[in-house]
This record gives C-alpha cells, sequence and structure tokens, in this order.
C-alpha cells in the first residue's frame, strides 16, 4: 500500500535552500546578479538602434564594431598590454611566491607586507600616483608601436604580480616537503629537483596566475585610465568614452566580446584549479 | 636572490610613485605643472573644508550603506550555498564568482541601460501603470486621481540611489564569498546541538551562527567597505552632480582641475582610512586569536 | 650463525633544534640483511634518527659509517641508502614507471636498462601491469609498493621506512608487515623501519632499539625486549605490565623480594643484576594464572578478588584486587567455550612462576 501514501519531501532542519523563502532570495539574487549582464548580451543581437525592445536578431553591431577602426586599436592594445603583463607578472609573481615559501629571512614581513599593498589600496591612488610618476620621469611618450604602451603595461604588471603571488603561494602551501627529500633521496640534484619535481608541481598554479593576470589586465579601467594617452587607448578606456558619449548597441556588442573572453579564461582557470585540488597526491 | 627582482619592481614602480604623491601632497601648486615642496599643510587644510569634508561623509555614507545591504543580502546566500548539496555548492559558487570576473565598466554600463528613464525598469513600471489604469477605466473610475494623470518614469539614474544601486550590484559577491567560507568552516553539529536543545531556527541564527561567523562577516565589511569607499567609476557613471564621492574629487584634481598637491594630498587621506580599517581589523583579529587560545 | 659484515655504524651521535635535544648521543651498529626497528613513543627522535641516516638531517654531534665510510658531509643524493617516506612521496605528476624510474633517470642510466629495472622492481612488488597508472589512481597500499619499488630499484645497501605502515587501515596493515618481511628476505637489503608501533616492531624486526627521549634504552631481538626489558621504561612500553615497588637482597643463593603490596619471596639469582639498584618488580598480565584451588607451592600466589571484567573476544583481561587497593591486571586466552569465567566479586587464586618476574631498576 506503500504508493497510496502521499509523496511528500520532507525537509531537513539544516536543508535551508529547501525552503521556500531562500529559494526565493536566491533566485532574486542571481535575478539581481545577471539580469541587466543577460540584457547588455542580448540586445547587442537586437535589430533596434534604440536599445528598448527586441525587433529580431542581428549581427551588425558585431560588424560595426569590427568595422570601427578605434575599437579594433584599443582591443589590440589591450590585448598586447594584457599579453605582455602577463608574461612578466607570472614571473615576478612566482619568484615572490617561491621566496616567501621557501626561505626565511629578515624584514619577511615588511617584504610580504608591501607585495599585498598593490592589492589593498584603492585604485584610484595607485591610479594618481602611476600618472605622476610617469609624467615626472618624463617617460617618452610617442613611441613606435608597441612600445608607447610600456606606461600601461608597467602599470599592469604593478598590481597583477602580487596577485600572481597569491595564486602560486596557495598551491605551493600545498607541496608535501617530502616530495623534495624523495627527489634528493632518489640522487636528484636541486636543479633536477626544481625542474622535474617543482615546476610540474607548480605548472596548474603557474597557468591560474596568468590568466588572473592576462584578466585583470584587460579588464583594468581605473589605472589604464590614468595611464594612457591619446594614442594609447584600451578596450575598456574606448568603452567607458564611447558609453560617456551615449548609449549604443555597439558598446553592447563590444562588451559582449570582452565578457565572453573573461568568461573563457576564468572557467579554464577554475577548472585547472578544481582539477590541481583532485591530485595534490598525499 | 629570488627577491631582487620583484623587489626592485615594486620599489621603483610602486613605492616611488606613491612617495612622489605623498611629497607632492606637501607641495604647492606653481603655474600648470610645476610644484614647489614647500612641506605646507594647506592642501590637508582644504581638505577639512566643508565642501570637501560634505564629500568624504558622503562616501562614508555610501560605501557604509552598501555594506550594509551586501551583508544583509549576502547572508541568506551564503547559507543557501553552505547548506546546499555537494553537487549544486559549486554551482552556485561560481554564479556568485562570474560576475567578480566581468569587468566592472561593463557591469555598471549594463545597470544604465536598466535604470535609465528609458530603462528596462521604468519600462515595466509603465506597463504596469498601463494595466492598472485599463483597469481603472474599465470599472468606470476615474484613474488621474489615484495614480496620476500621465505615467512619470521614476528618477533611477543620476542619483544617490544609482549609486548605492551600482555599488551594491559591484559589491555583492565580495560580501558573500568571506561569508560563505567562515559558514562552510562551521561545524554543523553546533546548529545541530541548538535545534536539539530547543532553539528555534532564528535563535539558532542569532546565537549559534552569527558568532561563529564573526570572522567572516568582519573580512566581508572590510573587503567590501573599501573598494566600495575608493570607488570612481560607479558614482562618475550612475551619479548625478551631488552624488560625488572621493575618488571622483581626485580624479578630477589629477585631470581637469590640474591640482596635484590637493588630489595628492585627497589621495593620501584615503589610503590613510583604508590603512587603519585593516589596521584595526589586523588588531581585532589578533585579540580573537590570542581569546581562542587563552 | 655466520657473523654477517656491519653495514652501519653509529657513533655518538646527537641532535639538537634549538635547545631540544632529539636525540641524545647514540650508538648503534647495523648488520648486512638486518631487518631493524627503532620503536618509541611519538616525539622521541627516532625519526631524527633515520633522517640523519638518510642525509635529510645534519648531526649536531658524532659520526654516521655507512659500510666503514664516514657520511659526514655527504648529501642525500650521494648515499647508498634510500627511503620509503611516511607521506609515501609518489610523485603525483609521473606515472607509476616515471616514479620508479626517476631515482635512475637522473643519475643518467640507459632508457634500455631503466626500463628493465623498473619492470622488475614493479614485479618484486606485485605491481605488474600497473606501470602507466597515474598516482591518484592508485590506493594507499599501491602508493607504498610504489614507493618501495623506487627505493629498491636504486639497490640500496640500506633501505629506510619511515612508519611505512601507519596510514594503511589494520587489515592491510597486517598483511603489509608479512609481506615487508618477505621482501626483504628476497632482496637481502638491509631494512631499517620506524615505528610507534609495538607489534609492528615485534613481528618484523630481527633486532629492536627501544628510543625514549632521544636516549636508546635498549636493543636487543623482539623477545629478549619483550621477556626482559632492561628498565621500566621498556617494560611499560612494550606490552602491558604489573609494576611494583620492592626492594631486593641476596639470600644465599637466592634473591629475596619485599614488597608492600605483593609481600615477600624468593626468586632464582641472575647474574645481570644489582640488587641494590632494583626499586621495583613486575609481571606480564599472560603469565598469571586465576584458578579456584590452591596451586602448589613453587608459585607465588595469593588470593584475589575480581573487581573488573572486560572482554576482548580472543582474550579477556580480567582485574583483580590483592590487600589493601593492589589491582593486578590478568589475561585469560578464550581457548575454549565451555571455560568457566568467573564473576565480579568473586574470589580467586592468583598465581605465577616467581622467575616470570621481571625486575627492575
Amino acid at each position: 500500500m506503500r504508493h497510496l501514501l502521499p509523496k511528500r519531501k520532507s525537509i531537513g532542519p539544516l536543508d535551508y535552500i529547501h525552503q521556500r523563502w531562500m529559494k526565493l532570495t536566491l533566485a532574486l539574487s542571481f535575478v539581481f546578479l545577471y539580469a541587466p549582464l543577460l540584457i547588455l548580451v542580448i540586445f547587442s543581437f537586437n535589430d533596434s538602434r534604440r536599445n528598448i525592445v527586441w525587433r529580431g536578431l542581428t549581427f551588425k553591431y558585431y560588424e560595426k564594431a569590427w568595422n570601427n577602426d578605434g575599437l579594433i586599436e584599443a582591443f589590440a592594445n589591450s590585448l598586447t598590454i594584457a599579453f605582455f603583463s602577463t608574461i612578466i607578472s607570472t614571473i615576478l609573481g612566482a619568484m615572490v611566491a617561491l621566496l616567501l615559501w621557501r626561505f626565511r629571512f629578515t624584514l619577511k614581513g615588511v617584504y610580504e607586507g608591501s607585495m599585498t599593498l598593490p592589492i589593498v589600496i584603492p585604485e584610484i591612488c595607485m591610479g594618481v600616483s602611476m600618472m605622476a610618476f610617469f609624467s615626472r620621469v618624463g617617460w617618452p611618450s610617442g613611441l613606435i608601436w608597441p612600445f608607447n604602451l610600456s606606461a600601461i603595461t608597467i602599470a599592469h604588471i604593478t598590481f597583477c604580480f602580487p596577485f600572481v603571488a597569491v595564486i602560486i603561494r596557495a598551491r605551493l602551501a600545498n607541496f608535501n616537503l617530502e616530495f623534495e627529500e624523495a627527489a634528493k633521496d632518489l640522487g636528484a640534484s636541486e636543479w633536477q629537483f626544481f625542474r622535474d619535481i617543482m615546476i610540474p608541481f607548480m605548472k596548474p598554479g603557474l597557468i591560474a596566475g596568468a590568466l588572473l593576470a592576462f584578466t585583470l589586465s584587460l579588464d583594468d579601467f581605473v589605472i589604464t585610465f590614468f595611464t594612457s594617452g591619446p594614442d594609447t587607448v584600451t578596450l575598456p578606456v574606448k568603452i567607458y568614452s564611447m558609453v560617456r558619449f551615449s548609449v549604443t548597441p555597439e558598446i553592447n556588442a563590444a562588451s559582449t566580446v570582452l565578457i565572453a573572453i573573461t568568461l573563457l579564461l576564468t572557467t579554464i582557470a577554475l577548472w585547472l584549479q578544481s582539477r590541481a585540488g583532485q591530485n595534490l597526491g598525499h | 636572490m629570488l627577491g631582487i627582482p620583484p623587489g626592485i619592481w615594486l620599489t621603483i614602480f610602486f613605492i616611488i610613485p606613491l612617495s612622489l604623491i605623498w611629497l607632492f601632497s606637501f607641495g604647492d601648486k606653481r603655474g600648470l605643472i610645476d610644484i614647489d615642496l614647500t612641506w605646507t599643510m594647506a592642501n590637508y587644510a582644504r581638505a577639512m573644508d566643508p565642501l570637501y569634508l560634505q564629500i568624504f561623509l558622503k562616501s562614508f555614507w555610501f560605501a557604509g550603506i552598501t555594506t550594509l545591504i551586501c551583508l544583509i543580502v549576502a547572508f541568506p546566500i551564503a547559507i543557501a550555498i553552505t547548506f546546499a548539496p555537494s553537487r549544486v555548492r559549486p554551482i552556485l559558487l561560481l554564479l556568485v564568482i562570474l560576475p567578480f570576473w566581468t569587468n566592472l565598466l561593463i557591469r555598471t554600463y549594463a545597470l544604465i541601460a536598466v535604470l535609465r528613464t528609458k530603462g528596462y525598469v521604468n519600462i515595466g513600471l509603465e506597463y504596469l501603470w498601463d494595466g492598472i489604469n485599463a483597469v481603472l477605466i474599465f470599472f468606470g473610475m476615474e484613474p488621474s486621481g489615484l495614480i496620476g494623470e500621465r505615467f512619470v518614469p521614476a528618477p533611477l539614474l543620476y542619483n544617490n540611489f544609482a549609486v548605492v544601486f551600482g555599488l551594491v550590484y559591484v559589491h555583492l559577491p565580495f560580501m558573500v564569498l568571506p561569508l560563505y567560507a567562515s559558514l562552510d568552516r562551521m561545524d554543523r553539529s553546533y546548529l545541530e546541538a541548538s535545534l536539539d536543545l530547543g532553539a528555534t531556527q532564528l535563535r539558532t541564527f542569532v546565537s549559534i551562527i552569527v558568532p561563529l561567523a564573526m570572522p567572516g562577516i568582519i573580512s566581508g565589511i572590510i573587503i567590501t567597505f573599501i573598494p566600495a569607499l575608493g570607488s570612481f567609476l560607479t558614482p562618475d557613471l550612475l551619479g548625478g552632480t551631488d552624488s560625488q564621492m572621493i575618488a571622483n574629487v581626485i580624479e578630477r584634481q589629477f585631470k581637469s582641475a590640474n591640482d596635484w598637491p590637493f588630489g595628492s594630498a585627497l589621495s593620501f587621506i584615503l589610503m590613510y582610512v583604508t590603512f587603519f580599517v585593516l589596521a584595526a581589523r589586523a588588531l581585532f583579529s589578533k585579540r580573537n586569536s590570542t581569546m581562542e587560545s587563552g | 650463525m655466520i657473523q654477517a659484515k656491519t653495514v652501519i655504524e653509529i657513533r655518538n651521535i646527537s641532535k639538537r633544534f634549538g635547545n631540544v635535544i632529539a636525540v641524545d648521543s647514540n650508538s648503534l651498529t647495523i648488520k648486512e640483511g638486518e631487518f631493524f626497528a627503532l620503536l618509541g613513543p611519538s616525539g622521541c627522535g627516532k625519526t631524527t634518527l633515520l633522517r640523519m641516516l638518510a642525509g635529510l638531517e645534519v648531526p649536531t654531534d658524532g659520526k654516521i659509517l655507512i659500510d666503514g665510510e664516514d657520511m659526514q658531509g655527504v648529501a642525500p643524493n650521494h648515499r647508498p641508502i634510500n627511503m620509503v617516506f611516511q607521506s609515501y612521496a609518489v610523485f603525483p605528476h609521473m606515472t607509476v614507471f616515471d616514479n620508479v624510474g626517476y631515482g635512475l633517470k637522473v643519475t643518467g642510466i640507459a632508457a634500455s636498462t631503466i626500463r628493465e629495472e623498473v619492470m622488475a622492481a614493479l614485479e618484486q612488488v606485485r605491481l605488474g601491469g600497473y606501470q602507466d597508472r597515474m598516482p591518484d589512481q592508485l590506493s594507499g597500499g599501491q602508493k607504498q609498493r610504489v614507493a618501495l619499488a623506487r627505493a629498491l630499484v636504486k639497490k640500496p645497501k640500506v633501505l629506510l621506512l619511515d612508519e611505512p605502515l601507519s596510514a594503511l587501515d589494520a587489515k592491510l596493515r597486517e598483511a603489509m608487515q608479512l609481506e615487508l618481511v618477505k621482501l626483504q628476505n628476497t632482496v637481502g637489503i638491509t631494512f631499517i623501519i620506524v615505528t610507534h608501533d609495538q607489534d609492528e616492531a615485534l613481528s618484523m624486526a630481527d633486532r629492536i632499539a627501544v628510543i625514549n627521549s632521544g636516549k636508546i634504552e635498549q636493543i636487543a631481538e623482539p623477545r629478549t625486549i619483550y621477556e626482559f626489558p632492561a628498565n621500566r621504561f621498556v617494560a611499560d612500553f612494550i606490552g602491558k605490565m604489573n609494576v611494583f615497588d620492592a626492594k631486593v637482597a641476596k639470600e644465599g643463593d637466592r634473591l629475596a623480594i619485599q614488597s608492600s603490596e605483593i609481600g615477600r619471596f624468593l626468586v632464582s639469582d641472575r647474574k645481570d643484576i644489582e640488587p641494590n639498584r632494583i626499586n621495583a618488580v613486575a609481571i606480564r598480565p599472560e603469565k598469571i594464572r586465576l584458578t579456584g584451588t590452591r596451586p602448589d607451592d613453587s608459585l607465588y600466589c595469593t588470593e584475589a578478588k575480581i573487581v573488573n571484567i572486560a572482554y576482548h573476544g580472543k582474550e579477556t583481561a580480567i582485574f583483580v584486587e590483592i590487600g589493601e587497593n593492589t589491582e593486578i591486571s590478568c589475561t585469560v586466552q578464550n581457548s575454549s567455550r565451555k571455560q568457566d569465567m568467573p564473576k565480579i566479586g568473586d574470589f580467586r587464586w592468583l598465581s605465577w612462576e616467581v622467575d616470570d618476574m621481571l625486575l627492575l631498576e
């Protein structure tokens, strides 16, 4: 007779997520977080200049954005800056992470503290100090591409590499010190240990750190805003000036491209990290 | 050896620039770009001018109210994620993190489209208004007396509301993550014990969850408050003339007004506030940890 | 028995970490082909001693000779010694094959030789066919075999094992104990194992060094360690023991024992004993008999009241009281279902062979 009993899903006392008000809160929060972005993406395909009512699917704003030389140039600049920032900040970040993980030295606290400064100080302060610095030291402007991007790239590296260091250090914290002893015990030299064990172990952290640096650099507006000049515009700075001017589907298209790139990179980074977390191998 | 290249980099491209504007903040503006280092306090004194003091207060107010709203909204989200089935948890977590990774400028821009006079919220409201209007006319009532002659779009953009809305929108994930982290570490049996001993869910929340999640709550408050206080883009794009924050004033000093010494002084006041908050937190967590071990 | 060659000689070795003395001036020799155990409670310095042998810690004082060669200043990668780590330290990003072959590869051995040796080593630890697996596809026991193969493939003079079985569950641990002994017999390499588990040490080792607070308390064969512990620490640490304060005096060709707890009786003289240094006597629970009738006079014997009974399946621990508040624990083997079981409050005769008693300093 069991099938005659009413089917009632009982809710455990700690199953907060199955309670109705909780579901509602969650749903509303995600609507709040995602609706504006979804609308932005959807209306980049809308066949109407006035971003309000859906008039049918079109790719013409992507085409328009593609044909907008200023936008494409800004995009190329952004990618170039992100590329160089990523390489240098990954190297610097890895050095900091290895140093802080491996060694004890006097003033380690000071060193560690100053490495976290670029993470904690307000972006605006960093932006204006960079602006003041580059103008005061007479940093050459108007150089040939890509050297004209050097000031922005330097600023980006400065705020990226401490983040990279944090990521790689988190990875290193999981390093089983017996791996090193085992390698040495089996006859490996310091260098062989570093090449065969350390670098492969750090690899997920290096990749995740690099992806983070790339995203941070690609996304940055405030600091770039203060270090860019009229001929060194990045995509966010370009979008900013377009937004100030008017709200057009073309901006939606450019924004959608930027969102897509960031999401892709973030997903890869998160995936790598979760995979790395699974085979720590203790 | 390993520490030298990053150390040099940080010194040249971070410490020196910061020191430079620290020096500027004690300087006198002479001409268009000339600054004389006279060790004057005039720039700091000027920051205490009621005009700027009011902007500082407004920034604190915006950041504070943003933090409070984020805390209230984030708590249920964090609880729901913590107690979600392990299969769903990473997905929910990812959903919270993803907007965090989306460009700040784009997120702010997305809000403009939602909030402006002919934005989606107002279109929705107008639709609603039309509906009510039609119903009222259907019942033979005079609508103008009840809901007004014509639909008036709600002023949602370019005001203080828009700035706080935008700040909450941007900073919500900052609050959810530390809350989640501390709730996740919490031993579930504490809650079960509380319920077993006869406490209600609400009582358990107040007496068990909140005190145990306190480190997470404090981290959340701090990592929401600090960036909110220094926000530039949100008030710049969403705010009106009277909703400027410190960062907007600083930007003006460095760009259009070209008064670097004053802008530098403002920057350093903002940084001192930031450090003060961080130091207070460090002190608090130290006291907490000695309390636990003692 | 042929006198085997000494492979490890440790002379007055000490290790200090700051103010803490981890290893306190110990000397020890280990013979070729021996299965040697360093046994002691956690934090006693046994692992530090092992790590000094491997070259992973530098001794503060003293000498280590391997095959007569002084190891001072010899890096771990140049010692004829290999180690199986407590966490196994199987490199997570390498296949089983690459893990086992790593020690050969870094010393520049030809790939074809490596292949042969690795396959043979994997066969030896019964992991044939596993060479292409990744470590996260292996169980704890299999990882341990990889770690073993990886060390054995280097053909070390001595293999060090740091708590090799502590991460395994009880059933697997017992099986691995037997397997390690078998493996050691086949390869003929000296094994030095660090353990805090006395059963492990007693069942596997040829000789055991019992260590306490950095000091070696006794080095002997398992049976000697158990039956003739050198001092109170060893007696207490290995197995269970009933210890009584006592004074001992020579009485003709016998020793007279006087204890406030168990009274006065005589035992045979033992030549390795200085009566005036003895301050306690002891008896193991399983050497005590409980009977309904009074046994003959050659045994130590007294009447006892049963105060507690703990049933353990293969045996039963019975706690009795004699005299005033002297509690003694006895172990009775449950060798038959028909066996008569005393109840709490019953009285029984308690007896033991007087020469089974231990005289402790």
